[in-house]
């Protein structure tokens, strides 16, 4: 690893201040759990590296009016236990306890993971099928960026250089939402998943489908929105007639690549069995 | 690593043709390119290749290594260093103009990616490529109708 400048800011403005500074060549650091691993194979080259770990309120996880807001500095593993998560959606619990290994868990952050935006990851995939959207603060003020706008391309989003990520909020769930989480692991448990889907859905009494939200991980790009399968399950019953539709339309909205954990064709294929389970296990 | 694209331009033939034998002019088309310069029969250049926080900033040339109009087809030849990661690319690019109004151009191209950058893997490189090709066919097709 090449030398860097550290800095450790006490406030998110002195942070803010450090990083206007010289957007182009700083870089923030979360949990550091990507970064290191970029920064000790020498492809990325800061001249300045700015801690974040002294802003302990954006380690916060809050209930808000019927949703949940969470800091951009809590730990995958912190976001596991918090019963706010919890009792927003057992799945987003899940999915954050799905990730990787403890250590990982332990270190890794909310907002170092959605600012890194790799197409395998867990989170994402939640938050994006339970509307997240970020809220991010550069210099000149805050804005919030809904998370199928968050992310542009592999390991690229719509973050400015000069932007901090302070949280995710998730807006109240409809009535008689159920969300799952469902992630493919081949290999072993702490790998990334060779494709992973989130469904989230609501019926009315009758059984009739009023809202939803199926987003896939390592399918694309970018983690993606089923938006044509979404559609096709509203104002239906959830039979086994609309979930094979869902699940077909789900795999077409894919855009898998070959690579160790299967060829695309082979995820595609995945993508419409596990948005099937996954639409089975909320129906 | 081999890359294929194609790309279609609603344009006569000798257009598209002239338009990428006019090297110079091409290269200026790749997005990203700067500092581009005429030497002997070469272009150099600079490509800035960006892929999240990883930059890399491609030095080097590109050159015409056989063409025949009759035919559509060159074939042209690039090597460029990232001094930057420490790495290097070779590639050998084939052109084939094909049809006319609209006509199809190919781009069949061998590529070969030496040290550090093979680190960012070939599946992320191949999605480079193609986001490049996509912003070139772009330039070319406003050239040829400008032109």
């Amino acid at each position: 690893m090449r030398p860097f400048e550290y800095l450790e800011p006490e406030t998110i403005d002195e942070a803010l201040s450090l990083l206007v500074a010289d957007p182009e060549d700083t870089l923030l650091m979360a949990g550091g759990t990507a970064l290191v691993i970029l920064m000790k194979q020498d492809l990325v080259r800061p001249a300045r590296v700015i801690g974040l770990r002294r802003l302990t309120e954006l380690r916060r996880i809050e209930a808000t009016d019927g949703g949940v807001a969470l800091g951009a500095l809590a730990t995958h593993g912190a976001l596991a236990r918090a019963p706010e998560v919890r009792a927003h959606a057992g799945a987003l619990a899940a999915t954050f306890a799905a990730v990787a290994t403890v250590r990982i868990r332990e270190q890794a952050t909310l907002g170092g993971n959605l600012a890194h935006a790799d197409p395998a990851q867990d989170p994402p995939v939640t938050l994006l099928a339970l509307d997240g959207v970020a809220v991010a603060r550069s210099g000149t003020g805050s804005r919030r960026i809904p998370l199928d706008a968050l992310f542009v391309d592999v390991f690229e989003t719509a973050l400015e250089p000069a932007e901090l990520l302070l949280r995710v909020e998730l807006p109240p769930l409809p009535p008689r939402a159920r969300a799952t989480y469902q992630k493919f692991l081949p290999g072993t448990l702490d790998d990334y998943a060779t494709v992973s889907v989130a469904a989230v859905v609501a019926t009315d009494p009758g059984g009739t489908c009023t809202h939803a939200r199926i987003a896939l991980g390592a399918a694309g790009p970018i983690p993606l929105r089923a938006r044509e399968a979404e559609r096709s399950l509203v104002g239906r019953r959830l039979d086994d007639a609309a979930i094979r539709e869902a699940a077909a339309l789900a795999a077409a909205a894919t855009d898998p690549i070959d690579d160790l954990r299967g060829s695309a064709e082979y995820k595609r294929a995945m993508a419409a069995v596990w948005t099937e389970r996954a639409l089975r296990a909320v129906a | 690593m081999k890359l294929d694209h194609r790309i279609a331009v609603d344009a006569p033939r000798s257009k598209v043709w002239a338009a990428l034998m006019d090297l110079p002019a091409a290269a200026r088309c790749v997005p990203g390119a700067r500092d581009i310069a005429v030497e002997g029969d070469a272009v150099r250049g600079v490509l800035d290749v960006r892929v999240g926080p990883v930059k890399l900033a491609l030095a080097g040339t590109i050159a015409i290594e056989s063409r025949d109009e009759a035919t559509g087809i060159a074939r042209l030849r690039a090597d460029a260093e990232d001094a930057r990661l420490g790495g290097a690319v070779r590639a050998f690019v084939d052109l084939a103009v094909t049809g006319d109004r609209p006509t199809e151009l190919r781009v069949s191209s061998d590529v070969a990616i030496l040290g550090r950058i093979g680190e960012l893997g070939q599946p992320l490189i191949a999605r480079q490529a193609d986001k490049v090709l996509a912003g070139f066919a772009d330039c070319l097709r406003a050239t040829v109708a400008a032109g």
